[in-house]
């Protein structure tokens, strides 16, 4: 098939398959025990006003400003990587640890990953590379791994940061771990998921691989520790982390 | 998420732009039609792109002046030459008096900071002099020999000559990392498929911590990776959202090379210890690039000599296709202590690590049994020169007319073409047929018209370079 068709059978896939969830309903009335409505991230550069333009620019509509998506600054992504890991059991912030230094300073990696010096350079990458992500999946792997741990030395499950709506001796229910799930997308990426949104299954798929990994006993984490610590890392590494 | 019971008009041009994207990363606009004619990965075109950053003084290297003529404080040129301390270019200034230096049977002459390039590599050097660079603002021109389109304000216009070498020359399948840039250089991939994009690592140390996990007992299942793949993957309402400009759709891509490079043995190329077995590839590395083999590290290790070692694996191994070092800060040399005594030698490290490179390289075989070299470009270059004439800091600052090095594939050596006026140290027009100055008929010499030509020399389009009325400098070409 040529370029052409293919280019074009891409296209009609994606109209195909735009988003057209289930209508919501009209006027949702608001319930104590009932979950916050499902929130929707807004489009780029829409805050649905439009603006007219002056009339010695010839009137009318003029679209608002706005600026393309780009991946955060390693300084944003220091603190929001942190922010999401929150404390470990005694207080202290969870950090990413290398040699002794926090992963993303410049006696780490943070060079590396173009933080700029302002000596010989003074930008800083917009566009996600192979070299950042492969340090973010680094950083990703430390910090939930360091998570799961505390987690597990929490006896109340309400502190816990990374499973604290599924219990992880064997008992949790699909419930369980599709709250659970919720919470996490809501954690990670600020996003109040729809209990019937496809991302849920999608990260649930993780959450299965990374528990049905544990084969034997005695390992680090047990089963669904390891879940849920496959499934920080795909949120912690997913697109929807990184956009500024 | 909220529902919404239709399509909207915003969901439908989201829904375009996505699809435009797919169209564009396809290669549909443009790149499918310009590819070169290139099937056999082991011919594919390589180049090597070395930049000189900080604004090189082309007087000390590749278009320099008789010391004896051009001696004089008071006149339109001052070499300069009676204050260099730095011991090794003030020995060859000292052996030659002209401070020129020209190998035995060579066409051209070279300054005393050019090291042992000259005369190792001889018949393959050609010499660009008198480019217009049209800025003397380090940012511009850097991003102008960058792309061979001039820069809109600061910002980059258009993609890297690595970036479109390695997308228009249709391998980027066949290489692991088609795209390797070392040293801090800027990368620019501007619609063309993100495979092309440049993976920047600061030098070998990194790439090491690149192509593996740094802790190996935090690894996650495969099956946990591939459950990643598809979520990331998944055509989900939020991030087709935020696909603007293609962001989502390129940090899969780097997500998916990511987890592909962390997972080969990549990095045995790059690891450079000490004392590897006679004959190996890593020994004959050493040799070329005359690293002592009980102690690597003090020869490579934050040197140009290290990039250009870097380079050399990538493309030796079949790992890369091109590489864009940032090979040495030669110091933007306002002052006197760095124009007479840093300048010179960061230039003659650059040099040297350069001659080591195309020695390694000519000394290599690919799986045809070809030198390596055969197939290689390289291009040496710096966002602009330095002025004629001392400023009163005993320094140089900046000046427009350029020069660049060239050498490899489909380009003649032993050659130096255009010139600087000896008045002012101007760019003269030249005959693009001859080479020679041409002060009535010639043509300016601009970065443009250098990419031009090499992508022609290597057989590769050069269609990209839109609005700057590109010149084939004929003179250059092995078959113009």
């Amino acid at each position: 098939m040529s370029a052409g068709y293919l280019g074009l059978a891409a296209l009609a896939l994606t109209l195909v398959i735009g988003c057209n969830p289930s209508p919501a309903p009209s006027n949702p009335s608001p319930s104590p025990t009932a979950d916050p409505p499902a929130w929707e991230h807004p489009s780029v550069g829409a805050d649905g006003k439009a603006e007219a333009a002056p009339t010695d620019f010839g009137g009318g509509l003029k679209p608002s400003a706005s600026r393309s998506v780009r991946r955060m600054r390693i300084d944003t992504l220091q603190a929001a990587m942190s922010k999401v890991a929150g404390n470990d059991v005694y207080g202290a912030p969870i950090e990413w640890k290398y040699n002794g230094n926090n992963g993303f300073s410049d006696l780490a990696f943070g060079k590396a990953l173009g933080r700029p010096d302002f000596q010989t350079s003074t930008e800083e990458s917009g566009v996600t590379s192979a070299l950042y992500m492969k340090f973010v999946g680094d950083a990703s792997r430390d910090l939930c791994m360091q998570m799961a741990k505390n987690d597990l030395k929490r006896t109340d499950a309400t502190t816990r940061s990374l499973f604290p709506k599924a219990a992880v001796d064997g008992t949790a229910t699909d419930a369980d771990k599709a709250a659970n799930l919720r919470y996490l997308v809501l954690r990670f990426h600020g996003l109040r998921l729809d209990a019937a949104d496809p991302m849920i299954p999608a990260l649930r798929a993780v959450y299965d691989a990374g528990e049905g990994s544990v084969t034997a006993p005695g390992g680090e984490l047990p089963p669904a520790a390891e879940g849920w610590r496959g499934a920080c890392v795909a949120l912690f590494e997913s697109p929807l982390f990184h956009n500024d | 998420m909220k529902h919404r019971s239709s399509i909207t008009r915003r969901q439908l041009l989201g829904a375009l732009g996505l699809g435009g994207g797919a169209l564009l990363l396809d290669g549909f606009l443009g790149l499918r039609h310009a590819r070169a004619d290139v099937t056999d990965p082991d011919d594919a075109p390589l180049l090597v792109m070395c930049e000189f950053t900080g604004g090189w003084d082309t007087l000390y290297s590749l278009d320099p002046r008789n010391h004896q003529i051009f001696g004089d404080p008071a006149g339109g040129i001052f070499t300069g030459f009676d204050t260099v301390t730095d011991p090794i270019t003030k020995g060859v200034i000292d052996t030659t008096s002209t401070g020129l230096v020209r190998p035995t049977g060579g066409n051209v002459d070279f300054g005393p900071a050019i090291g042992s390039l000259a005369s190792d590599h001889r018949d393959d050097l050609c010499v660009v002099r008198g480019v217009n660079m049209g800025t003397l603002t380090h940012e511009v021109g850097r991003r102008y020999f960058l792309t061979g389109k001039f820069p809109r304000g600061l910002a980059a216009s258009g993609s890297s000559l690595e970036t479109w070498w390695a997308a228009a020359g249709g391998h980027l399948a066949d290489h692991q990392i088609p795209n390797l840039v070392a040293g801090g250089a800027e990368t620019y991939n501007e619609g063309l498929s993100p495979l092309a994009s440049g993976l920047q690592v600061p030098g070998y140390a990194e790439m090491l911590q690149v192509l593996r996990p740094l802790n190996a007992s935090l690894a996650l299942d495969e099956k946990v990776t591939q459950a990643a793949a598809k979520l990331h993957g998944g055509a989900f309402c939020v991030p087709r959202q935020l696909d603007a400009n293609g962001h989502v759709t390129n940090h899969v891509a780097a997500w998916t090379s990511a987890q592909s490079l962390a997972s080969g043995g990549l990095w045995k190329h790059f690891d450079f210890k000490p004392n590897p077995p006679a004959g190996s590839q890593l020994d004959n590395l050493y040799k070329a690039f005359g690293v002592n083999p009980a102690n690597p590290a003090a020869a490579l290790a934050g040197k140009p000599r290290g990039q250009a070692a870097l380079a050399a694996q990538a493309l030796a191994n079949g790992i890369s296709q091109v590489a864009l070092l940032r090979l040495v800060n030669v110091i933007d040399a306002h002052f006197d202590d760095d124009w007479t005594a840093g300048h010179p030698a960061a230039q003659r490290s650059g040099f040297d690590a350069v001659s080591n490179l195309i020695t390694y390289l000519k000394s290599t075989e690919d799986k045809k049994g070809k030198s390596l070299w055969d197939r290689t470009t390289l291009m040496c270059f710096s966002e602009f020169a330095r002025a004629p004439k001392l400023n009163p800091q005993g320094g140089r600052d900046h000046h427009l007319a350029s020069a660049c090095l060239l050498a490899g594939r489909g380009i003649k050596g032993n050659l130096a073409i255009g010139g600087t006026r000896d008045t002012n140290y101007d760019a003269r027009p030249i005959n693009l047929k001859t080479g020679a100055p041409d002060d009535e008929m010639g043509e300016s010499i601009r970065p443009s018209d250098i990419h031009a030509t090499i992508l022609q020399a290597a057989g590769l389009p050069y269609n990209h370079i839109s609005n700057q009325s590109p010149k084939l400098i004929e003179a250059i070409l092995k078959t113009p």
